[in-house]
């Protein structure tokens, strides 16, 4: 079988292990399709193949998950991780910054899986209701951003919930224009999703003077951290000052977690059911899992410990299916993540000083 | 803690009485310099040895008249200046507040939480500096024109630019660096990891001039030789200087760059360092703190290639001599030191140590 059809074949087990995780009929067991796909990529992805080496795993004889190496994220910055030539590449998103050669890649040959997945947990965590929603996006549309994984996943919610429009133009927010169209979407009684990035509702809390009220029904997602583009805001501030802006209750404010190097994302719930939640808490979907890793051996720990985040991302088929970052994390008995902080991103990391060290006494 | 009133007029005796201080400092017979022993083994995380290199071999107690004259030449004079330390070089208080009084009579200083004592035992010593608990206080009593120097990250920078401009102070800010050695093609191997390692172990590579990359011309036979023997240096080494404490932060950084390196190249992993080697570099990544370095192969020619998305934060280039490959770095980095291998850590004392930015950050588009 070629490498193309191998791909095809996982990707066709991975989309029906979401659709049937999510319908709560019989899903393939998560082990053994994760060690597939482990499988597949030892054989075309050489730094998968060198972590498994390293770790003296030999292919043929994996069966649990949490054995899997996985890649921290920085290989994606220093080498290609893909199973498929680059001519084959359908898309490759990047992490953000305007060093080209810094920025992380992940290269896509058939994004319709992280499609499947992307939609799927959302319709779940963001819209259960089934309600009809328009779509307010405070990030860069996916054509001008067109590397952006967050600006693809925005651009399919608008296709799935009708029009979206989108208010940040790569460097602005475009304040007036979202002033406008909240005032419609309010006197037209419309409930609206809006969404997009921690460092643009920052930038709207500090603009805006007065509220700008939503309709009842309507949500928010935010993501991502504050890149330097913004003040810092912590979670459960930013959550009260958006709640506090649009006129919700703070358990419709939902964050998203994501990244480049996974395919798959993260919900805190509250949208679904109003539920009160802590603001650091997340749920991954089935075909996600997440364990917290030792910070010096990168081992995988017992759930309840304090570690730092490691995904095994069933829809990372054609790159790498376990990715280890720095942020920390403590992962509970039913899956969900207590995300603690996240990492200040991209070297170099040269002289530094905490900015708390700097703003506050002593 | 109250200003002190009794101040000299003359920059350059302000100055020197900064690097007589210095000397006591530096020296385990007085009283000043058991003191810094004492409080900086306590609180800056290296070990005792560690600090004892440090306060016997890296804190500047000396200068020619030439070293003074450009030191205070590259000064803006002006009637008080704000000094806000980082904590990565224990030492480094001394060369912040010489430049703070080069600068101006007065000058405020805003200790790092972590590793305040040499900004103390200076503040204590020296007529016209005082301590100031926060970024806040320390702007504070400025006025237009007078100068904030803030030494840190570059997000700790971009925090303070608006607070001064706001002020109309004028920001001097020395971000986020690292230093680049270069081992030309006519170099010994051998004789440059040694030097290399000499350059990693002071501040437990934390320090703004620290190697975080070394580039060897040739291929990557080469630098895996040159990888090994800085490994073996640093074992040396590390035997008679141990590596101190890490925080939880470097020590998660440290473990994933060995992992990301086991993956992509090679590691050499000893009890006080890390030596990563990139046999086939596509994009270079430095070292994190803690004596870690990167090893990759690189031609001269290749240079603009692979290291122009670092340049900007390229403090000092260290090389064996003229190699090729180190100017070619040097070209690139224009505002960088250039060293000798195995001297990187001990620059003239002819002004900051980082010279990338000597022209207010705030009136700059960064």
């Amino acid at each position: 079988m070629s490498q193309a059809a191998e791909s095809a074949a996982l990707h066709a087990r991975v989309r029906r292990f979401i659709d049937e995780s999510l319908a709560g009929t019989t899903a393939e067991a998560f082990d053994a399709l994760a060690c597939d796909v482990a499988r597949y990529q030892a054989r075309y992805v050489p730094a998968v193949a060198s972590a498994l080496a390293r770790a003296g795993l030999r292919p043929a004889e994996l069966d649990r998950a949490d054995e899997l190496p996985a890649l921290p994220t920085d290989v994606f910055r220093l080498r290609r991780v893909a199973a498929h030539p680059a001519v084959d590449d359908a898309r490759v998103f990047a992490t953000s910054g305007t060093t080209d050669a810094l920025r992380g890649r992940h290269p896509f040959r058939d994004l319709e899986t992280y499609r499947r997945g992307a939609m799927a947990w959302a319709e779940r965590m963001l819209w259960p209701d089934g309600r009809r929603l328009r779509v307010v996006l405070l990030a860069g549309d996916e054509a001008r951003a067109p590397e952006s994984s967050l600006s693809y996943m925005l651009a399919r919610f608008a296709d799935h919930l009708g029009q979206g429009a989108w208010f940040w133009d790569g460097e602005r927010l475009d304040v007036g224009g979202l002033e406008r169209c909240l005032t419609e979407v309010n006197q037209a009684g419309e409930p609206a999703l809006v969404a997009g990035t921690s460092f643009a509702f920052v930038h709207l809390c500090d603009t805006v003077r007065g509220a700008l009220p939503l309709p009842p029904g309507s949500r928010v997602m935010q993501t991502g951290g504050f890149k330097g583009r913004s003040r810092e805001v912590a979670a459960h501030e930013l959550r009260g000052a958006v709640a506090r802006l649009f006129a919700l209750a703070p358990s419709v404010v939902v964050a998203e977690y994501g990244m480049t190097e996974l395919s798959s994302q993260l919900y805190q719930p509250g949208a679904a059911d109003g539920a009160r939640e802590p603001a650091t808490r997340y749920l991954p979907p089935p075909w996600l899992r997440v364990d917290a890793a030792d910070p010096l051996t990168l081992a995988t720990l017992p759930r309840g410990q304090e570690g730092i985040a490691r995904f095994v991302d069933l829809a990372n088929v054609d790159s790498a299916i376990a990715v280890q970052t720095a942020d920390r994390v403590v992962v509970s008995g039913d899956g969900s993540v207590d995300l603690l902080g996240r990492s200040p991103g991209a070297p170099p990391r040269g002289c530094s000083l905490a900015l708390e060290h700097l703003l506050t006494d002593g | 803690m109250a200003e002190s009133h009794a101040v000299v007029a003359d920059p350059v005796a302000r100055v020197r009485a900064v690097l007589e201080l210095g000397r006591r400092l530096a020296d385990p017979s007085q009283e000043e310099g058991r003191a810094a022993r004492r409080r900086l083994t306590a609180e800056s995380g290296l070990s005792p040895e560690g600090v004892a290199l440090a306060l016997g071999e890296h804190l500047e107690t000396e200068a020619s008249d030439e070293e003074l004259a450009r030191f205070v030449g590259r000064a803006a004079p002006c009637s008080r200046a704000a000094v806000v330390l980082s904590a990565n070089v224990c030492t480094g208080a001394l060369r912040a507040i010489a430049f703070g009084l080069a600068t101006a009579p007065r000058v405020l200083v805003k200790p790092s939480r972590r590793d305040p004592s040499l900004a103390e035992l200076l503040a204590e010593a020296l007529p016209g500096v005082s301590l100031v608990p926060s970024l806040e206080a320390a702007l504070a009593p400025l006025a237009p024109g007078e100068e904030l120097h803030v030494y840190g990250s570059d997000e700790t920078i971009a925090v303070a630019a608006p607070l001064a401009t706001a002020r109309g102070v004028v920001l001097r800010g020395h971000g986020t660096g690292f230093g680049v050695a270069a081992i030309g093609r006519e170099a010994s191997v051998a004789g440059a990891a040694e030097r290399l390692a000499r350059d990693l172990v002071p501040f437990d590579g934390r320090g703004c001039l620290s190697p975080r990359l070394a580039l060897v011309e040739g291929d990557a036979e080469r630098a895996r030789a040159l990888a090994e023997a800085t490994h073996r240096a640093l074992e040396r080494l590390g035997g008679r200087i141990p590596r101190g404490e890490a925080s939880a932060a470097e020590r998660r950084e440290v473990a994933l760059f060995r992992r990301t390196h086991e993956v992509v190249g090679e590691v050499f992993v000893g009890a006080h360092h890390v030596v990563a080697l990139d046999p086939e570099p596509e994009s270079l990544a430095p070292a994190p703190a803690l004596r870690a370095v990167t090893v990759a192969p690189l031609e001269a020619a290749r240079v603009p290639a692979r290291l122009a998305a670092l340049a900007r934060w390229i403090t000092c280039v260290g090389d064996e001599g003229d190699s090729e490959l180190g100017a070619a770095v040097g070209s690139l980095a224009q505002h960088a030191r250039r060293s000798r291998l195995g001297a990187m850590q001990r620059p003239p004392f002819d002004g900051p140590v980082d010279l990338r930015r000597q022209v207010p950050t705030n009136t700059r588009d960064r």
